[in-house]
């Protein structure tokens, strides 16, 4: 699902080829921010501030140890190499929505580094996207620009965040977007960020830069201020044109910051790279280095089963990547898959799965907090896969299962809605449907032979989808013929 | 009784806790002695209300038995530390205005110990200086000549001052560098740095988070001991902070066997006075019992250079804070610049703001990271030293007390003021002072112990034998002295002569 977007740009037949890496900010869902008691959840401007926000004089930062297990823990879901002992820096530069002066951040001693993200191109090629470092950071304050006067919320200030920067590895917006999802279905799967990016829980900044096949890279630009996978793609494929229409028109690109507007999804200038103020990073004197066992480091494996290993499960039943990951990226579709799936047969997993992207998903998105039990699904699939019952009615049952809380073969029993292939009944209902309709069957024996589709449908009403419909109509159809001669 | 600011703080206590005195009594009088001395400019802010019901608190608890370990002690408090609802200007027009929400860990420790805090005291601005010139509330004065306007050292001038002078028992004060050796060496008082990490920094303004530590200033060894007993200990809010449990120190502690080193290469190019005081305290040393052995260190400026480097850059970081979004005076409508509080801060802060930024720069070769170099090698190097020997001692200051306003040739010459004193916070050492003697003016002059990190006792054994031998008479026995024969004050330091600036610099050389 996530490459059938037919927005890839036309230009890369033309020998241009795009270098992209991401710098992902992601929150870590902790309750107390990443120095100071202060919480993370307060609506309220600067409700969610102590004296560490504020910056007052005397105030000392203490770490969150929970935010440094998160990160390991995110660590290592990417298969990273964890650091045992990691140090906090200052960078420093001068902002009304950082009151302390300094941004704490791990510049030399990061949490992470060298990992892996696999995701697939639009063939289903399977492509990794290396990781260079996971580093955990403090968020700053938010700055409302609003008639001629700033106001400051410092709430956010203070707030954990995990930076996850990867290697130039991407080729295309849709990788971009794809492993974008991965990684954020993935810290949600570990629990270390609930990764909503209209919450901004989850942000990504995009470095693009185009060259040809064989030349040197290109200069690379930074853009800003993407709010949704949507205007990722858009900003990277915005770029991507630009920078090409520059090049071709002989001109340079600079080295600047852009910001991507969501109203006429394109990017504009924001600052250039010489501008950018040195950080004079330094390591901060109120933080030890903090080294954790590696007893502990092991015990911090999550055993949540990652998203892209459900994808590759599920497309090894001949599914495609980016149809699994509808299942995959969804922590109900995946725990449903995964609590059941042993249960079945490859043509009952297949089955399965498109239940899950069908039915089960439709359900889902209309009753937000209903929990679907994983046995009921089961006895459903069951039904299904040994052709016991009719699409249309597991559908209903499955429906009816859920409301009432009822074991779906209890429904099938009471309501005796089981398939049946027996032609006496068949042809008990077709007679039904007949006798009871005399004026349609004048009509159809004087010629209006499409009125075959309206007996079908009563008899379907009758049989309220027990009957194998095949045979139904076949039935149907000879009987009718044999009425019109 | 009347004078009962004259007595030793153990003295106070035992007088309360008997019941002998009450504390509302005390903290009167103590008022009366800090109105008495107002020309010293040590409180930049008095704390009346407060020391009142505390006072009312402490009675209430002795009479009825329960009498904390310093139950109804009034002191002073350097004015970096927060003390919750008071105002704190850590001597800056930054802060002028400042009203703490929250109050220090120290302090806290103190008050619920029983002690009662008379009032904020003067100090160079944030910290930063040697002889209390550059608070933004004028210098404090050393009570030793007031008509020379003798600077008290710095920065915890006013802290020094008012414990000289008997306006406090005991006062805080903070040491970066030696803003609380130096000035116990100027005002001829007892100072104390515990090692890095012994005492919280929460709620103290920072100057240089890596140096910072708490100290106290009191008029004799035994007195220093029991504040440093209420003040060490573990605090998680401040990350730094040590969790081993602290020694309770104790000055019955003989130092027989014990071995001391003294930078025999320092001695050259010192102040005669200076010399013969050290080698005076040595031998003191060796009538204890001690074993005395020289030692080579390095050039002080190898020290000097790292200290400066380092501190400027720590500072220019902990300063940024002071913008004008949350500090400065908000009726400054000219200029509406967030940065506008730069022009708030005295010259000397703007002074090592700018060196600061300038070492933390990315393209300064050497800069910071060449400072934490040197800091760990220099590190090394004594605790080699202390794996032979218990304590170091040398000269406190290279000189007496100088007049506030002496003028130095270049600002770095006033950083030379500091030259013995930066070494125990460059490794993380207590560190302390102890008055020994008097210089060629008559003046006070401390000598300096410091021993290996986290080893306190050993200081204040040692200085308990020097305190003991050394024939020193501070400042309110020798003033009450003069009462007593001629009613003539200050008299007895006729001895000062009227130096002018340039004879001071004479000296230096």
């Amino acid at each position: 699902m996530i490459l059938d977007n037919k927005e890839n740009s036309t230009k890369t037949n033309q020998g241009w080829k795009m270098v992209i890496g991401l710098e992902v900010h992601a929150q870590i869902n902790t309750k107390s921010k990443l120095f100071s008691r202060a919480s993370t959840s307060c609506e309220k401007p600067n409700s969610g501030v102590d004296i560490l926000e504020l910056a007052l004089p005397g105030a000392l930062p203490v770490l969150n140890k929970e935010c440094l297990y998160k990160g390991i823990t995110s660590g290592l879901a990417f298969g990273m190499k964890i650091n045992e002992t990691s140090s906090f820096d200052r960078k420093h530069y001068f902002y009304p929505d950082l009151p302390s002066g300094y941004q704490i951040t791990q510049f030399y001693r990061p949490i992470a580094q060298d990992g892996i993200v696999k995701i697939w191109d639009a063939e289903g090629n399977i492509k990794e996207i290396r990781l260079n470092r996971i580093h955990l950071e403090t968020d700053a304050g938010k700055s409302i620009h609003k008639n001629g006067k700033t106001l400051i919320d410092l709430n956010r200030n203070g707030i954990p965040l995990m930076e996850i920067v990867t290697e130039p590895d991407i080729s295309t917006a849709e990788e971009a977007a794809c492993f974008f999802r991965i990684l954020q279905a993935t810290l949600k799967a570990i629990d270390t960020c609930d990764g909503n990016m209209e919450k901004g829980q989850i942000r990504a900044d995009v470095n693009v830069s185009v060259h040809k096949s064989g030349d040197p890279l290109g200069t690379r630009v930074e853009v800003k201020n993407i709010n949704s996978v949507r205007f990722m793609k858009k900003a990277i494929n915005y770029e991507f044109d630009r920078q090409i229409a520059l090049l071709e028109k002989g001109e340079k690109i600079n080295q600047e910051t852009r910001l991507f507007d969501e109203n006429t999804f394109k990017t504009s200038h924001m600052r250039d790279k010489e501008d950018s103020s040195d950080y004079r990073y330094m390591p901060d004197p109120d933080l030890p280095c903090f080294t954790v066992q590696k007893e502990v480091i092991n015990s911090l494996e999550s055993s949540a089963k990652l998203p892209y290993d459900i994808c590759d499960k599920i497309s090894k039943l001949g599914v495609k990547h980016s149809d699994a990951w509808t299942v995959a990226e969804n922590p109900v579709l995946t725990n449903l898959f995964l609590d059941i799936e042993e249960n079945f047969s490859t043509k009952g997993k297949k089955i399965l799965f498109n239940w899950l992207i069908g039915d089960v998903s439709a359900y889902i998105k209309e009753n937000q907090n209903t929990e679907i039990n994983p046995i009921y699904l089961k006895n459903i699939i069951e039904k299904l896969e040994s052709n016991s019952i009719s699409s249309k009615v597991a559908k209903e049952v499955f429906i009816e299962s859920i409301n009432k809380n009822k074991n779906p073969l209890e429904i099938i029993k009471e309501n005796n809605l089981e398939q049946t292939d027996s032609i006496e009944e068949v042809m008990k209902v077709i007679n039904q449907v007949l006798e009871e309709n005399p004026k349609e069957l004048e009509s159809y024996k004087k010629g209006k032979t499409n009125l075959e589709k309206f007996f079908l449908g009563q008899a379907m009403k009758i049989t309220k989808g027990r009957i194998n419909p095949v045979l139904l109509q076949t039935e149907l159809k000879k009987e009718l013929s044999k009425l019109a001669t | 009784m009347s004078e009962i600011w004259k007595l030793t703080l153990k003295e106070v206590k035992d007088l309360l806790h008997n019941g002998e005195v009450s504390p509302l009594t005390l903290v009167h009088e103590m008022f009366e002695r800090i109105e008495s001395q107002s020309h010293l400019n040590n409180f930049i802010t008095i704390t009346r209300e407060r020391a009142f019901k505390s006072a009312e608190e402490s009675w209430e608890r002795i009479k009825q038995g329960n009498a904390r370990a310093l139950e109804g002690i009034p002191i002073g408090v350097k004015d970096l530390y927060c003390v919750k609802n008071e105002r704190m200007t850590s001597a800056s027009n930054v802060l002028r205005d400042f009203i703490a929400p929250y109050e220090s860990h120290v302090t806290q420790k103190l008050w619920n110990q029983g002690a009662i805090c008379l009032g904020k005291l003067n100090m160079d601005e944030f910290a930063m200086g040697s002889s209390n010139n550059t608070s933004a509330f004028g210098p404090s004065f050393n009570p030793w000549n007031y008509d020379q306007k003798l600077s008290p050292g710095g920065s915890s001038g006013g802290s020094a001052s008012a414990v000289a002078s008997g306006s406090c028992f005991a006062a805080l004060g903070s040491d970066t560098g030696g803003s609380v050796r130096q000035p116990a060496s100027f005002c001829g008082i007892v100072g104390f740095k515990p090692s890095y990490g012994r005492c919280s920094r929460f709620g103290m303004t920072a100057y240089a988070s890596s140096f910072d530590q708490a100290g106290v200033f009191a008029r004799n060894v035994e007195d220093t001991a029991i504040m440093m007993n209420n003040m060490m200990g573990y605090d998680p809010k401040d990350s730094m902070s040590c969790s081993e449990k602290p020694p309770t120190l104790d000055i019955n502690k003989s130092i027989k066997g014990k071995v001391f080193a003294y930078p025999k290469n320092w001695m050259e190019n010192l102040d005669k006075h200076i010399i013969k005081n050290w080698e005076n305290c040595l031998q003191y040393l060796r009538d204890a019992g001690a074993i005395v052995k020289p030692i080579e260190l390095m050039d002080f400026d190898f020290y000097l250079s790292t200290y400066y480097l380092l501190t400027t850059s720590e500072a220019a970081s902990n300063l940024s804070r002071y913008t004008g979004v949350c500090y400065g005076s908000k009726k400054q409508e000219s200029n509406p610049k967030y940065n506008a509080t730069f022009e708030l801060f005295g010259k000397e802060v703007k002074r090592r703001i700018l060196m600061g930024v300038h070492s933390l720069s990315s393209k300064n070769e050497c800069g910071y990271k060449l400072g934490l170099k040197a800091r760990s090698i220099i590190k090394n190097d004594f605790m080699k030293i202390f794996e032979e020997f218990d304590a170091i001692v040398y000269p406190c200051s290279p000189r007496e007390a100088f007049p506030v306003n002496k003028v130095f040739e270049n600002p770095t010459e006033s950083y030379k003021e500091d030259v013995f004193t930066v070494i125990p916070n460059l490794i993380g050492s207590p560190a302390m002072s102890v008055p020994s003697g008097y210089g060629g003016n008559g003046l006070p002059i401390g000598i300096h112990l410091m021993s290996k990190p986290f080893d306190e006792q050993i200081l204040i054994s040692t200085a308990i034998e020097i305190e003991k031998r050394a024939n020193f008479v501070n400042y309110i026995k020798k003033f009450e002295n003069d009462m007593n024969e001629n009613n003539n004050s200050k008299s007895e330091n006729s001895n000062l002569s009227n130096k002018t600036d340039s004879q001071y610099k004479k000296d230096v050389k």
